[in-house]
């Protein structure tokens, strides 16, 4: 296993409040990271500082072997980064297959072959020419997935994937995210705030509070750090 | 299907303008034919990518008065100044749009409008180049005008449909996806400042296409051309036709045109009226002229 993305004290201080303080984190290739913390720890902002909607004030960001600290977003997504949105990040007015299309068009090759693939395996072949602000919550999001996955990533960022999902959409998220994982061979980092999800997904967990990590392990270590206790699972049951 | 019928059919029957003998009809038509592609050029960046310019004027006028200043002082050739004209709304257009594309909304549309009155300015005042005030006169048109007639709608509905193949490919995809969500487009791996710079200057050459026939047509030049005025006129005509559809901006021209026309009949307050229509439009039937219709359709 070889290192993806490294963060190397990655600072980002917002008019005083610093959101992120000195940050340094690899993840392995085709891994599942969950990123956890209360609100406003940090999380969001780290993941925009990896892919490019902020610059660091401080700090390296390593992808792949190159220093991608002051590229812009749609560098690193041709280098082979991407992401979803906590709210969702897609094109409302345009069809589903319109939707794919756009992130798959600055791949450039084997256009139409390639939507066929995504549409199939996200199953939206029914839904293809319906535009995507029709779609149900749930879909949007799955969708907003398939457009991060179109442009053939090797690392995705996935934020809140199942906020405002309900529960049967949440299962077919989460073997979705799975089945990414293994046939595309992705690197995944996901923030979410349902311990169930993160508990059943990650096979390693980062926690943060007030911009920092406090805790980094597997889901048994976190789920036995006492820190982690105190500040963010205090009454969740895991 | 129907609707191309009906579209060739309209267009069929305005190729026999010139047979009615209506010198004052037929100069109408001609100006109107050059207004659409001016508005549809324009419509490029609007409709589709989601900048408001408030400049094209620029382009238009850059080209008629380039065309007037190499035919007219310099004596080149008319086929010449003609080309040589839209080549040089070309590089305004590549030149405005590096400068102002890293704004947005209205800080965009101030930017287009700072650089098209600054033109003016420059038409104004560099009088023994542009002729000021008076413009330049005594521009060949090259054929009779019942000639000009077939070669202006020939002319625009050749750039009528290039400028459609472009919004309908896969570059004019990525442009509405930036209409619709900038920031996915980024994060989709385009360059949105590329894609806005191409579509500026593809904005840009056709509105100066429509600016070098507008000069042989009226065989005049004057600043009104300049004017901010004149680069509200696409802004206004679109609104009213509806810019998400490609032919919406041409029935808002035809509809700015005719209202124009007939309404300075009755008062010299056409503006006013002109402006209530606008108000309305924006107000009560989104989409414009063209929107309403497809809605329409739609609920039979």
């Amino acid at each position: 296993m070889s290192v993806i993305l490294e963060t190397k004290e990655v600072t980002k201080n917002f008019s005083g409040f610093i959101a992120v303080n000195k940050v340094s984190l690899s993840f392995e290739r085709r891994s599942i990271t969950a990123l956890i913390g209360p609100n406003g720890a940090g999380k969001t902002t780290f993941v925009n500082l990896c892919t490019g909607m902020f610059r660091p004030d401080r700090g390296k960001i390593i992808f792949d072997g190159k220093d991608v600290t002051g590229l812009p977003p749609e560098k690193r997504v041709q280098l082979g980064m991407s992401r979803t949105f906590q709210i969702v990040n897609i094109f409302p007015g345009l069809t589903v297959e319109q939707n794919i299309k756009i992130p798959l068009l600055s791949r450039g090759k084997e256009v139409k072959k390639e939507i066929n693939h995504f549409i199939d395996l996200f199953n939206f072949s029914q839904k293809r020419d319906v535009l995507a602000s029709e779609l149900s919550h749930g879909d949007q999001k799955i969708l907003e997935i398939a457009m991060a996955i179109s442009t053939r990533p090797k690392m995705i960022f996935l934020d809140e994937p199942m906020a405002g999902v309900n529960p049967a959409e949440r299962t077919r998220i989460l073997d979705l995210i799975r089945e990414l994982r293994d046939r595309e061979k992705l690197t995944i980092v996901i923030v979410e705030h349902d311990m169930d999800v993160v508990f059943r997904i990650a096979e390693r967990i980062v926690v943060m509070n007030r911009g920092k990590i406090i805790a980094d392990g597997t889901p048994d270590e976190i789920r036995a750090n006492e820190v982690v206790k105190e500040v963010y699972l205090k009454g969740v049951e895991v | 299907m129907r609707n191309k019928t009906i579209l060739a059919a309209v267009i069929a029957l305005t190729l026999l303008i010139p047979f009615t003998g209506n010198k004052y009809l037929l100069y109408l038509s001609i100006k109107i034919w050059i207004l659409i592609l001016y508005a549809i050029a324009f419509n490029i960046i609007f409709g589709y990518s989601g900048l408001l310019s408030f400049g094209h004027a620029l382009f238009f006028s850059g080209s008629a008065y380039g065309l007037a200043i190499l035919v007219v002082k310099s004596g080149l050739p008319l086929p010449v100044g003609f080309i040589a004209g839209i080549a040089i709304a070309a590089v305004f257009s590549a030149a405005v749009g590096f400068l102002s594309l890293r704004h947005k909304e209205i800080h965009f549309a101030m930017i287009t409008l700072a650089f098209s009155m600054m033109f003016w300015g420059i038409v104004m005042k560099w009088r023994d180049v542009t002729g000021g005030e008076d413009g330049i006169a005594g521009i060949p048109r090259g054929m009779p005008i019942f000639w000009f007639y077939y070669f202006s709608v020939a002319v625009v509905l050749i750039c009528a449909y290039i400028i459609y193949r472009f919004v309908k490919s896969d570059f004019g995809l990525v442009l509405e996806g930036i209409r619709e969500n900038e920031v996915r487009v980024r994060f989709s791996g385009h360059s949105t400042l590329k894609y806005r710079l191409y579509a500026t200057i593809v904005s840009g050459t056709f509105t100066g296409v429509a600016g070098a026939l507008w000069t042989m047509l009226d065989r005049t030049v004057t600043p009104s051309i300049s004017h901010w005025s004149f680069s509200a006129m696409p802004v206004i005509a679109t609104l009213i036709g509806g810019p998400q559809n490609f032919l919406g901006p041409a029935i808002g021209t035809l509809i700015y045109v005719i209202a124009q026309d007939v309404i300075t009949k009755y008062t010299l307050y056409w503006q006013f009226i002109l402006g209530m229509v606008v108000v309305s439009v924006v107000l009560f039937f989104r989409g414009g002229v063209m929107g309403v219709l497809e809605r329409l359709f739609e609920r039979r």
